[in-house]
């Protein structure tokens, strides 16, 4: 899996995780699905040549022109680049209501844990699960036409056992959440927060 | 008499709670045949798989309904009963059902009468100005239809003791879809799904009856909640567990329902019963994992059921088990 680093994070490109399309452009509105058929407007995400910060923590977006752009938890196994971490981050987004997934977290040595991800709904503004909202999106787009909104993509931590080395993630068959950016935090002083 | 030109012949629904069944009942009056599929109901209610209020209002939803199909639904406070009322008879006038929001506590038909505050939807069908009487038909809670007087009515209409309710009447305007059959081919807008856990069968193809669960720990707790309850009045440090049993006592089926973890949680606190706080873990789980179940039910409505039959099975079966486990122990808590 491509990273970038940056201080103490470490960004995770998820370029080749992806497997769901939910931004698109208004001239191309059909070739997504985020919810029910509706996308996100490509042109109101976060641009993805510089990180995107929230709650001190730099994410990698996915860029709006890749084939798939977002990640839908369905049983997947996530190789990460191995380390110890002190913290995972997400940004991302239930497309019907506020869920949680467990998530197995792949250590070595020793057995895997267990922890819970959770995302609020995109379409409403009450953050469930300890979420903080990531950013707002003022348009949905749907198959014939934009409608104003108020949308959010959610922040979400997740604690990391930081005496052993991560190496992976099991997720949870959960298929309505979208994970949109994944950064992984190391111990220690240093780098921007 | 104001009533409507044609007569609503009412059919029992308790598939969907009471403002969804009269909101799809009236949209089935004015001709849309398939009214589940286009329409989700009555903002406000968040999924919450232990109370089965289940539906999807995705976002942008009234807009296109309204600008494609002409359908047009909207939730009417009024801080004074007069105006309201004025406009529910002007509805009626132009040959429109209502439907209300009332607090059932002052509804003579009703389970809940002078017994217990709780939110009920009905739809209003008719009046006799002369009787001071309103006819109403009630088709969630039970098959009910006749006239209470309006001084009655005007009782139930006020929700200042309900939850959200600081109002003396509370309709939802719906207006007829256009005449356009294209509405009931037309895209997916919104889904409103069963109620009770056990009434999902057939829903999605390929998932079997059995693998439903939900209804057996609806009955542990519904028999279990009495028991602490009790258990917590007699508790001979007295102070905060009884205190907590007169906070039981205070809450409606639903709430206890809702609130049952937290319940079991606090009780296991206040009584010193590890037990208790384990339990509510536990419960919290069972509750998550119904809220997984649901929701992949409900994307599998909306977005073709083939693809996620399989996934549904499997996760039934996880929550199967765990419900087991949880009625299981909830059976022991209590030594």
């Amino acid at each position: 899996m491509k990273a970038a680093y940056l201080g103490r994070f470490v960004m995770l490109v998820l370029d080749e995780e992806m497997n769901s399309k939910a931004m698109t452009r208004p001239e191309a509105r059909d070739e997504g699905d985020f919810a029910v058929g509706h996308t996100l407007p490509a042109e109101h995400m976060p641009p993805p040549d510089s990180p995107l910060w929230v709650e001190g923590v730099p994410f990698h977006m996915p860029d709006p022109s890749w084939p798939k752009d977002n990640l839908i938890l369905e049983g997947q196994r996530l190789a990460l680049p191995p380390g110890r971490r002190v913290r995972a981050h997400f940004i991302g987004a239930s497309d019907i209501n506020p869920c949680r997934a467990r998530v197995e977290l792949l250590y070595r040595p020793g057995p895997p844990a267990v922890a819970r991800l959770g995302f609020s709904y995109f379409g409403g503004r009450t953050a469930h699960y300890g979420n903080r909202p990531a950013f707002n999106i003022p348009l949905l787009r749907t198959r014939t036409r934009d409608l104003k909104a108020d949308l959010s993509l959610w922040y979400q931590g997740l604690d990391l056992d930081p005496t052993r080395e991560l190496c992976g993630m099991g997720l949870d068959d959960v298929p309505m959440l979208h994970v949109f950016a994944l950064t992984l935090e190391n111990p220690g002083e240093g780098g921007p927060r | 008499m104001i009533s409507l030109p044609r007569g609503m012949e009412v059919t029992f629904d308790d598939r969907v709670e009471c403002a969804t069944a009269a909101i799809l009942h009236v949209l089935k009056w004015y001709g849309v045949e398939h009214p589940e599929l286009v329409f989700g109901c009555a903002p406000g209610f968040e999924f919450d798989p232990a109370e089965g209020l289940i539906q999807f209002w995705p976002p942008g939803w009234a807009p296109l309904a309204r600008e494609r199909y002409g359908l047009c639904f909207e939730e009417k406070n009024f801080t004074g009963f007069e105006a309201g009322w004025e406009e529910v008879l002007g509805r009626l006038s132009a040959g429109h059902p209502t439907v209300v929001v009332t607090d059932a506590y002052h509804l003579p038909f009703y389970s809940a009468y002078h017994t217990n505050h709780t939110g009920h939807c009905l739809i209003v069908t008719g009046y006799d100005p002369a009787a001071r009487r309103v006819e109403v038909a009630d088709i969630s809670a039970m098959l009910w239809k006749g006239f209470i007087d309006l001084d009655q009515m005007r009782l139930a209409l006020n929700l200042e003791l309900l939850p959200r309710g600081q109002v003396e009447l509370r309709y939802f305007d719906i207006r007829p879809p256009r005449t356009d059959p294209a509405y009931n081919k037309g895209d997916l807008l919104g889904v409103v799904l069963p109620r009770a856990l056990g009434s999902l069968k057939g829903d999605v193809p390929g998932i079997p009856p059995h693998c439903l669960t939900g209804s057996k720990a609806t009955g542990a707790y519904a028999s279990f909640l009495p028991q602490l309850m009790e258990r917590c009045q007699e508790d001979p440090r007295g102070g905060a567990a009884a205190v907590l049993a007169n906070r039981f006592a205070g809450l409606n089926v639903a709430e206890r329902r809702m609130w049952f973890s937290e319940i079991l949680r606090k009780a296991g606190e206040l009584l010193g019963l590890d037990e208790l706080k384990a339990m509510a873990e536990l419960w919290v789980e069972l509750h998550e994992e119904w809220r997984v179940v649901f929701n992949m039910h409900l994307k599998a409505l909306a977005a073709g059921p083939a693809a996620l039959t399989p996934r549904i099975l499997k996760r039934l079966e996880g929550a199967a088990r765990l419900e087991a486990q949880a009625v299981e122990r909830l059976e022991e808590a209590l030594p």
